[in-house]
């Protein structure tokens, strides 16, 4: 008997789209954990309110309620919440998502991408908080640049300078910000002071490179951080970047935003 | 329990159950070439010839997938399909678990009046029936597995001698061939065979077969 690889393919990226946090409840509260309980019984009374509902994601997907909400070590909810991301990035890649349109016979404008759902979603979130504009205005600015030098050391005066620190400076002046309110803006925007996931590390004579993704607190996750350390006698460097990711993206769904 | 979290909850149980080996062709491919670590690329041609065809299609599958085509076809460890197969172990295991299949569906009794399924044993009997249909080795595989489930650990040639094949050993060896690439049993290092975990756990499926 054959097998219609399309229907399959299309089933595969509707049941990976229906996981995803746009789409489902479930799958929100795993991603954005770990939470305050009092954050948790506010924003999803839909599962906190119910004994069954919690004991399910309690016992089987393992998520612990406890003063703070988080996902158990090497449960299902984390699992999960890496299989999140992977949709994210396996369905905003664009050399996957015409290969997908191909498999499954569709236009590529007509495969989901759950990530720019997302997006959507937050940035309207963004936007009912006190700075929500305020936030807006600096994701405004960050996705103009490609890249920040945030910190660097071994090199000659007249190399480049950091620009990290100057941009932000430059975004809170055109925001108009307080410094407090800047660092609220950048969990968002940015990365949580604790959201760092190692991505890769190469390691060779005299040399290191970490790649970091930062999570922020909504999981935009838009940079990603390099840090770099070369060394031969007697001199040594170190580097440490920001790269953009998602820009185009993020771009086009802050043109929806009405501010 | 509200409405909405009843809806929530079917839309996240419905869509782990279609990522299972047993409900979709595109994971099962991938889930057997992880399992095995890599598989020849004449045997997949056999088995998936809808997905190996032509050139327009492995080349989708490998960009979209990171399934690497040479003469052993692989997954690229970096890549989406590695991770949605490892993911998928994941859904197996819940799915698996008596008590989150009963909380499950007592929460979903409407839309799953008999029960959610459990995945692993479903996952197995799709294998079983693959093997069923096949017309040269089906029936032998099937005396196979039932001998090696009730040893527990044989070698090839007890097998022959038990199952009396006599002039058809091709055909055993294939068959084991075929058994070991579903990974419903393992071969040891010996080159003894013994059951594969999932199969001793749902033995039940085989007995139920009429060889």
């Amino acid at each position: 008997m054959s097998v219609d690889v399309k229907e399959h393919v299309r089933t595969l990226i509707e049941a990976l789209t229906n996981l995803s946090p746009s789409r489902n409840l479930i799958s929100q509260l795993i991603l954005l954990l770990p939470k305050t309980l009092s954050t948790v019984e506010c924003s999803y009374l839909e599962i906190t309110s119910s004994a069954e509902a919690k004991s399910l994601l309690q016992q089987h997907l393992g998520v612990e309620f406890e003063d703070m909400v988080k996902r158990a070590s090497n449960s299902f909810s984390e699992a999960f919440y890496k299989q999140i991301h992977k949709i994210f990035d396996q369905l905003t890649n664009e050399e996957t998502r015409s290969s997908l349109a191909k498999l499954s016979n569709v236009p590529v404008s007509s495969i989901p991408n759950p990530y720019a759902e997302w997006v959507r979603l937050v940035l309207k979130k963004l936007l009912t908080r006190p700075e929500g504009s305020k936030i807006i205005g600096f994701l405004r600015m960050l996705v103009e640049r490609d890249s920040f030098i945030v910190y660097r050391e071994g090199y000659s005066r007249g190399a480049y300078q950091p620009d990290w620190e100057p941009f932000l400076e430059e975004a809170r002046k055109k925001i108009k910000a307080n410094p407090g309110e800047l660092d609220g803006i950048l969990r968002f925007a940015v990365g949580m002071p604790d959201g760092d996931e190692i991505i890769n590390v190469d390691r060779e004579s005299g040399f290191e490179k970490t790649t970091y993704l930062k999570h922020s607190e909504y999981h935009l996750d838009l940079v990603s951080a390099v840090r770099t350390y070369s060394y031969s006698y007697p001199y040594y460097r170190i580097d440490y970047n920001y790269y953009m990711r998602r820009k185009d993206l993020l771009k086009e769904a802050l043109k929806e935003v009405p501010v | 329990m509200s409405e909405d979290f009843s809806r929530q909850l079917s839309n996240f149980v419905n869509a782990l159950i279609a990522l299972a080996p047993s409900r979709n062709y595109i994971v099962q491919f991938l889930y057997l070439i992880k399992k095995n670590g890599s598989m020849a690329y004449r045997i997949l041609e056999e088995a998936y010839p809808e997905l190996m065809k032509d050139e327009y299609m492995r080349e989708a599958i490998a960009k979209a997938f990171g399934v690497v085509f040479k003469e052993n076809v692989s997954l690229d460890t970096t890549g989406y399909g590695f991770a949605l197969v490892e993911f998928v172990d994941k859904v197996l295991t819940l799915f698996e678990d008596s008590a989150f299949r009963s909380k499950v569906s007592s929460l979903l009794k409407d839309e799953y009046p008999s029960g959610v399924p459990n995945l692993v044993e479903e996952w197995i009997d799709v294998r079983l029936r693959g093997l069923m249909s096949e017309p040269t080795y089906g029936k032998l595989s099937i005396k196979v597995l039932k001998e090696v489930l009730k040893v527990g650990r044989v070698k090839r040639e007890e097998l022959a001698k038990t199952l009396a094949v006599g002039k058809e050993e091709g055909v055993l060896i294939e068959s084991l061939r075929l058994l070991d690439l579903y990974k419903l049993v393992i071969k040891d290092y010996d080159g003894s065979y013994t059951p594969a975990d999932d199969l001793r756990k749902y033995s039940r499926l085989v007995e139920a077969i009429d060889a």
